[in-house]
């Protein structure tokens, strides 16, 4: 096999359109070939640039997002606590489920590889939204385009535990319906960052007299 | 494979260039038009389940735009307002940082009002700010609809003409306001407060925001109070008020929240002091900026 058949064969890989014999090939040659691993990651990164259009900066990422999947793939717990955080398997549930399946390897890397990007490129979304109380994933939510640390690949797919704790502050953060004094001290605000603060000029003063109508 | 993708690749990115740059240059125009046009037209605004109907004019007299909007659903609600013309200098200077926030897109052609208009979307790149979607009038480059959404793809708020008319002010009219706006005292606008403000600091401020301009009178001061402190942020498209003012008594410390479409207000105390935030944010963001926000030496 020279390395244009391997280019094809891996990017059939990636497509998921290899044979099972193929896969279990590529598998034992990925363990063993360092050119072969970065050409797959390389496969995964574009694919998922492709698939999102804003990610332009994505496809510059250093080589360290090789060693974050290559890290993805020697330990599985990354992986598994993706699972545990998204789908709420348990550790040894998830763990039994592996050892059942054989391609695992084969779907290891690919997975490894896909996750990786993916949540390379959704770094950012992450790191700017961490004092953020929205946790919806938000797909059409176009990630930022600037170039991606991978060597923190693997700590980010941790991340949405801390999330969780973090947005349990925002959440255990109380609101109570203002006072009359405290109404229309808040009312003289509005009104004064209506008529001063605002950057266009049609919108805000709509929003003064619609807002007279709600308080 | 990897050339074909290259190409694709490529393609992508410049063609994503010019829609950004597309994006800039409507936004530009948009903000001209509001400030020079002459117009007058029923607007309809929604927001969750309330439709209010206003009537709206604006106008370039002497150099001067005067605009009234009155609420048609027999509240009698009006608001009349000079405001002084467009400048240049007005555009913000954080289109650079807009776009590190903004995915600026432009989408296809509809109808509003009976008027063809240019689908502009600032898609937000974070879940800090909202989606703004424009309706840009193709002739003039008046907002004709304005949406904003929230990240769960909910409209929180949005603006539309039912009918309008527009009118460009004769050259003389523009001339005059030209001149007004740009012999108008240095002193009607003054710096926003820099990052560490009085006894008061933003130990990080959410990504894209910056330190805005603020419009300062005799008026505004009356208005807020002499010893409330305002500090602006925006992120060239969405601005956030911070208002800070001494309690001289103590009070419990209790957080209270106000919403009015995309507008929030989150009012809670720091350090004997009252802190109001008013803006068009998510309640999550204006939570981010109060948590951040720090009383020079220490509680």
């Amino acid at each position: 096999m020279n390395h244009i058949t391997k280019e094809e064969y891996l990017s059939a890989f990636v497509d998921g359109e290899a044979g099972s014999f193929e896969e279990h090939r590529i598998c034992d040659q990925l363990q063993t070939d360092d050119t072969m691993r970065e050409k797959l990651s390389s496969f995964a990164l574009i694919g998922e640039s492709i698939r999102d259009r804003s990610q332009t900066d994505a496809g510059v990422a250093s080589p360290s997002f090789l060693s974050g999947i290559q890290n993805a793939i020697a330990d599985d717990e990354p992986l598994i606590e993706v699972q545990e955080d998204s789908t709420l398997i348990s550790l040894d549930a998830a763990r039994t489920k592996k050892k059942r399946t054989l391609p695992k390897q084969a779907f290891g890397y690919a997975v490894a590889a896909s996750v990786a990007a993916v949540a390379a490129i959704s770094i950012q979304n992450f790191s700017a939204t961490t004092e953020s109380d929205q946790q919806i994933a938000d797909a059409s939510v176009p990630k930022s385009a600037e170039r991606v640390n991978t060597g923190s690949v693997l700590p980010s797919l941790k991340q949405p535990v801390k999330k969780v704790a973090q947005n349990d502050y925002f959440i255990a953060t109380s609101y109570k319906a203002p006072d009359a004094k405290t109404r229309g001290l808040m009312n003289k605000y509005v009104a004064h960052h209506l008529q001063y603060a605002s950057s266009s000029t049609l919108m805000p003063r709509v929003r003064a007299v619609s807002y007279s109508t709600d308080f | 494979m990897l050339k074909k993708t290259g190409i694709v690749f490529l393609a992508l990115v410049s063609s994503q260039v010019y829609a950004s740059e597309a994006g800039i240059n409507l936004l530009v125009k948009m903000n001209d038009a509001l400030h020079r046009m002459n117009y007058s037209g029923t607007l309809v605004h929604i927001k969750g389940n309330d439709v209010n109907t206003l009537h709206v004019t604006h106008e370039l007299k002497n150099g001067v735009a005067t605009e009234t909007v009155n609420s048609l659903n027999g509240e009698n609600k009006s608001v009349s307002s000079q405001t002084q013309t467009f400048s240049l200098a007005k555009v913000p200077k954080s289109v650079e940082s807009m776009r590190e926030v903004y995915s600026l897109d432009v989408g296809a052609m509809k109808k509003v009002a009976m008027r063809g208009c240019q689908v502009m979307i600032a898609r937000p790149k974070d879940k800090m700010r909202y989606l703004q979607k424009y309706c840009i009038d193709i002739e003039t480059g008046l907002p004709l609809d304005y949406s904003l959404i929230d990240n769960t793809h909910k409209m929180v708020e949005r603006f539309t003409f039912t009918n309008v008319n527009i009118s460009e002010p004769h050259s003389e009219v523009l001339a005059e306001a030209d001149l007004a706006s740009t012999s108008a005292p240095p002193q009607t606008l003054i710096e926003g407060h820099s990052h560490e403000s009085g006894n008061w600091t933003i130990t990080e401020l959410p990504k894209g925001f910056s330190f805005g301009k603020l419009p300062l009178s005799q008026a505004s001061e009356v208005n807020m109070g002499a010893d409330t402190e305002h500090l602006l942020l925006t992120d060239g498209l969405s601005s956030v008020s911070i208002f800070i003012s001494p309690i001289a008594t103590a009070q419990p410390k209790v957080a209270s929240t106000i919403n009015s479409g995309a507008l929030n207000v989150l009012t809670s105390q720091k350090n004997s002091h009252r802190i109001t935030l008013v803006g068009e944010i998510p309640r999550s963001t204006m939570q981010t900026i109060f948590d951040n926000l720090e009383h020079r030496g220490g509680n």
